[in-house]
């Protein structure tokens, strides 16, 4: 078993007159995993991956990054270890595709460094795997809302971070791009990267993820492999509407169980 | 070397080289435009030159610069009084304030995320309008009133960033907030102080100190101004790939590692003092901070290290521009606060037609 990479201890977020976002959440993730974790609207699933990324602080628990506490750590630092995809990507100036995914090196070259050859051939790389070459002199203001999340996932490509946390990365794409993209995240799993993403389709990482993990009111209440975590029992109870699941060539399909 | 594009989903290998050709001539553009930008900043100095109620053929001028640069001799005391005295000071400071404005308006509206902000927004305009008006109704000389202006500026800034600091959850609308509080709170200051203005001498003053014109900038105000601002121009053009980052979203461009919360105000500030020194130099010049960040955007794309230079650039070639019919319109002199606003709103409009046709 691989070292842990990355792990929150006892995390907890409490807003003002609420009952606590998170309570003690304790997880831990490590590298070539991929992980999916469910929830309702609102139950803090963006809220824990902002934590995760070090972009919130908890009220209490700490998060490590490779065995040192996340706070410990420069900003440029935290940047060349963990990418961040966030949900939806609103570009106010129409930058070039290639320029959004050459930011993804700034945690490498600082800001005011120059790209040299090999940021370049980086640059080239992600484009070229995210099939953003035919767009890359495109503004970014001018392209789909599919087509900017895979402009944003090719920028925290070239950010060569293990740690890739993706907030939705679903949202926006076509089908064919959902599927595409649930691929290539396995791949970048099976190459050693952690790969963590939230979702609102259990079926969406079934047969690639690794782990799936269920978040409802402030805990997680269930944490294992997909074929266990995602059952049509445990979705019905967390969404609140009869499913039934079939079973099929390693896939698993939810539908609507109806006169139940 | 060419990387075949062997895992392009969606496009072939030829398509994928045939991007990275045209990717390497749309590179070449930006030197283009940087220079052909110069070379009007320098076509409009040589006009602002040349051109008034007593025009100076171009070789005149020449000979005249020549002279006050001691490479030759001779003597031609009304060209040399007229281009020294009058419109060298006057060109040279319609470079400052278009640059400076200009690359202040460009560094607001990548911070506010906004391309519709201009560097009024967070209050430096009403704060120097309230700074100055308060030293002419005290009674000060006109170095008092720029330092007036300076202060007042920097002030009604620092407090809106102090407001924002105060409201919860931080971030960029609690900004927007604090710099609307300190816009009114200075506004209503400044109608305090022109409402108790003497009508007949103080508040005639006020007025056309809040028109804004060059014809009261000399060479003792150049010999303070033209190296801050010409540094902080450059600090700036220099800072201009943070703006690239700065301008995404919080957690994005803390997620790449730039500290937002700390280069935010810093850069803030840097655009605010720059912004400060204009105004304290010619009064109050709208429009130019807004409109021609869209104008180098157009033309050098989006990318701040590409657009701030020829923003700059045209900033300084534009004010002079403007400035040189201001003074040569009528035989009077029409202020150039009034001349930007009416121009820079109709241009703008030709601006917002051809972003509108770009983004349907």
């Amino acid at each position: 078993m691989t070292e842990v990479f990355l792990s929150c201890d006892a995390v907890t977020l409490k807003r003002a007159g609420r009952a606590a976002v998170l309570d003690g959440i304790t997880l831990t993730f490590r590298r070539g995993e991929l992980v999916g974790l469910l929830g309702l609207n609102g139950a803090g699933k963006s809220t824990l991956l902002r934590i995760l990324m070090g972009l919130l602080k908890p009220a209490s628990g700490t998060v490590h990054l490779e065995g040192r506490l996340l706070s410990s750590f420069r900003s440029a630092d935290v940047a060349r270890r963990l990418a961040y995809v966030p949900q939806g990507h609103a570009a106010v100036f129409p930058y070039t595709v290639r320029r959004m995914v050459e930011l993804g090196r700034v945690p490498h070259h600082g800001i005011a460094g120059q790209l040299g050859k090999e940021d370049q051939r980086k640059v080239d790389a992600a484009l070229e795997r995210l099939g953003l070459c035919a767009l890359a002199d495109r503004p970014v203001t001018e392209l789909s809302g599919g087509e900017r999340q895979r402009v944003v996932l090719a920028r925290a490509l070239a950010q060569e971070a293990v740690g890739l946390l993706l907030d939705e990365p679903m949202t926006g794409l076509d089908y064919g791009h959902q599927v595409r993209l649930m691929g290539l995240l396995a791949e970048l799993a099976s190459e050693g990267h952690l790969v963590f993403l939230t979702s609102h389709r259990p079926e969406e990482f079934f047969s690639s993820g690794s782990r799936a993990l269920v978040l409802d009111q402030g805990h997680i209440v269930a944490d294992g492999p997909p074929e266990q975590i995602v059952t049509a029992e445990r979705l019905s109870r967390l969404y609140g509407v009869p499913l039934a699941q079939i079973d099929h060539a390693g896939k698993r399909f939810f539908h609507h169980e109806e006169n139940t | 070397m060419e990387q075949p594009c062997s895992r392009c989903p969606l496009i072939g290998d030829r398509i994928c080289r045939l991007s990275r050709v045209k990717g390497r001539l749309i590179s070449i553009r930006p030197a283009l435009i940087r220079s052909l930008s110069a070379v009007a900043l320098l076509l409009a100095g040589v006009l602002a030159l040349c051109c008034g109620r007593y025009p100076l053929s171009p070789s005149r001028v020449v000979v005249v610069l020549g002279r006050l640069l001691h490479l030759w001799g001779g003597s031609d005391p009304i060209a040399d009084a007229i281009v020294w005295q009058v419109r060298l000071p006057r060109a040279l400071a319609g470079l400052l304030v278009g640059s400076a404005l200009s690359c202040g308006g460009a560094t607001f509206q990548a911070v506010l995320r906004n391309p519709l902000v201009s560097p009024d927004l967070l209050g430096v305009l009403s704060g120097s309008a309230f700074g100055a008006a308060l030293v002419i109704v005290l009674g000060g000389s006109p170095a008092l009133i720029q330092i007036g202006a300076f202060c007042g500026g920097l002030t009604a800034v620092s407090s809106g960033l102090s407001v924002s600091r105060l409201l919860p959850q931080g971030g960029l609308l609690t900004l927007l907030m604090g710099g609307l509080i300190a816009n009114a709170v200075f506004t209503a200051l400044l109608s305090l102080v022109k409402y108790t203005a003497d009508p007949m001498d103080q508040l005639p003053a006020v007025v056309n100190w809040l028109l804004g014109t060059l014809s009261q900038t000399g060479w003792t105000e150049l010999s303070w101004l033209t190296v801050p601002v010409l540094v902080l121009v450059m600090v700036l053009v220099l800072l201009a790939p943070l703006l690239d980052v700065l301008s995404l979203g919080d957690d994005e461009a803390r997620s790449l590692g730039v500290s937002v919360q700390v280069m935010r105000p810093v850069v803030i500030l840097l655009a605010t003092l720059v912004c400060a020194m204009t105004i304290s130099m010619a009064g109050i010049i709208g429009w130019v901070g807004l409109l021609v960040p869209h104008v180098a955007r157009m033309l050098a794309g989006a990318e701040h290290r590409n657009m701030m230079p020829v923003c700059a650039l045209l900033g300084a070639a534009g004010l002079i521009l403007a400035d040189t019919v201001a003074r040569s319109l009528t035989s009077g002199e029409v202020p150039l606060g009034i001349m930007t606003e009416l121009f820079g709103a109709l241009a703008f409009v030709l601006v917002l037609r051809r972003l509108r046709g770009e983004s349907v």
